[in-house]
Order: C-alpha cells, then sequence, then structure tokens
C-alpha cells in the first residue's frame, strides 16, 4: 500500500515536472500560432524574422533564419581551430573512402 | 557574371569568426549578385558536419539554413555526366581527391568554372584533365 502511494506520487511528481516545461499553443483558423515569449527572447525572434519549417523524422523543426550579420557573429571557432578539424574530416573521408577500396580488392 | 563553384573549406574559413578578408569579400560578392556561385549539394553536408562538430546540431541546423537563405547558392544535383566523370576521377586519384572533391571538379569541368577551394593536391596532381581546371586557392590564415 505504501509502496503503491509512493508510486502514484513520484509518477505525478515526474508528470508536473514534464508538463511544466511543455508550452503548448492552439492553431487558429488561418493556421497561425504564437511562438511563447520565452522562445522569442531565447532565439531573438522578432517582428519580420524568418523561421524556417523544417520535416525531420515525423516533427515540425522551427529554425530561426539568421541575417549575414548575425550568422557570422554567431561563429565561435578561430582560422586555427576550424583548421585542424577541417583537415580531421578530409582526412577521415579519405581514409573511410580508401578503406573500403582496399577491402574491395 | 562570372560562374564560380565553392568547396567545403572556402565555407569553413568563412563560418570560423577571424575568417580571412578575400573569403568574407567572396561572400559578399555572392550576395551582390556579382557573382554566381555554384555547390554540389554533398558539400553543403560536410559544412553542415564542420559546423556540428565545433557547435552542435542546433547550430549546425540554423547557420546552414541561414547560409541558404542569405546567398543565393546554385546548389546542384548530381546528374548522368556528372556521376561518371566524378566517378572516374575517384578511380584514378582516389587518395588525393574525396568523392565530394570528384563531384565539385568535375562541375567545375563540365560548366567552365572557376573552383574556389583550400585543397592544396588539387593542382600538383599530374594529369591533362586537371590541368584544364581554373583554381582560385585559399589559405587558412
Amino acid at each position: 500500500m505504501i509502496s503503491l502511494c509512493f508510486y502514484m506520487l513520484s509518477s505525478l511528481i515526474l508528470l508536473i515536472a514534464m508538463t511544466s516545461k511543455i508550452t503548448t499553443v492552439i492553431v487558429n483558423r488561418r493556421g497561425m500560432i504564437t511562438i511563447p515569449a520565452a522562445l522569442r527572447e531565447k532565439y531573438r525572434i522578432n517582428e519580420g524574422s524568418r523561421i524556417a519549417f523544417v520535416e525531420i523524422d515525423g516533427k515540425i523543426e522551427f529554425i530561426p533564419i539568421r541575417n549575414v550579420e548575425e550568422m557570422e557573429s554567431a561563429c565561435t571557432a578561430s582560422l586555427e581551430e576550424s583548421s585542424k578539424i577541417y583537415d580531421e574530416n578530409k582526412d577521415l573521408e579519405l581514409k573511410l573512402e580508401n578503406e573500403d577500396e582496399e577491402n574491395l580488392h | 557574371m562570372k560562374k564560380i563553384c565553392i568547396d567545403t573549406g572556402v565555407f569553413s574559413i568563412y563560418f570560423s569568426k577571424n575568417r580571412s578578408a578575400n573569403v568574407k569579400a567572396l561572400f559578399d560578392n555572392i550576395k551582390n549578385n556579382e557573382l554566381k556561385a555554384f555547390v554540389v549539394k554533398p558539400v553543403l553536408i560536410e559544412v553542415y558536419f564542420h559546423i556540428c562538430r565545433i557547435q552542435g546540431i542546433s547550430e549546425a541546423n540554423v547557420q546552414l539554413v541561414s547560409l541558404m537563405h542569405n546567398y543565393d547558392l546554385n546548389c546542384v544535383d548530381l546528374d548522368e555526366a556528372l556521376i561518371l566523370n566524378a566517378g572516374k576521377l575517384k578511380c584514378q586519384h582516389p587518395s588525393a581527391l574525396s568523392l565530394v572533391d570528384c563531384m565539385s571538379i568535375a562541375l567545375c569541368l563540365k560548366e567552365k568554372m572557376e573552383f574556389h577551394t583550400t585543397e592544396k593536391m588539387v593542382k600538383k596532381i599530374p594529369h591533362p584533365t586537371l590541368e584544364r581546371l581554373r583554381i582560385m586557392k585559399y589559405d587558412w590564415s
């Protein structure tokens, strides 16, 4: 009995914790929705901002489109870091492509 | 309008915080419609992977979608001629050129476009076909 109560209580806490993170909106007659203010603020979505809708794995993703200045200022890697990662990717790609060829022989 | 083809390395320089002036100028020229830029679609996957390794999947999604909306990039699908020519290049230079390099080079040769790349290897490959390739080389500094 005690364990059943504990189970119900923990399920309720889990449900509250999960639902408190999900914001739902209602689609109006014209198919429009309001993006929650917290998300607009977080992703700097203002009037006139463009958003891409992309269907991925059965979900619709809203991807905010940055302008050129925002896009450029969002880059964090230095040229040196970027060059290192590019070389690693390239080496890996060539290695994998040629491993396949070696395996064929 | 001059037509050019862009390689992954050039995009990778562009997506660095201290991008070089010549790469910034290249993208400004594309934005202002002074250059017509072409890219084979798999290059964009490499660009995504590059950003993803640095900043994660969400940021790669946003940056790649923003890139494609801000710049009028002509994203090229592979047709029969490109597949055969890219395949031939890969057969001839398996360890020097990646499959994606081969696709871009095949496109440049077909359309007589200048190849904008960071690759040092391409011009060093002794091959009559590649001698016809016009290259604009960018450095990582």
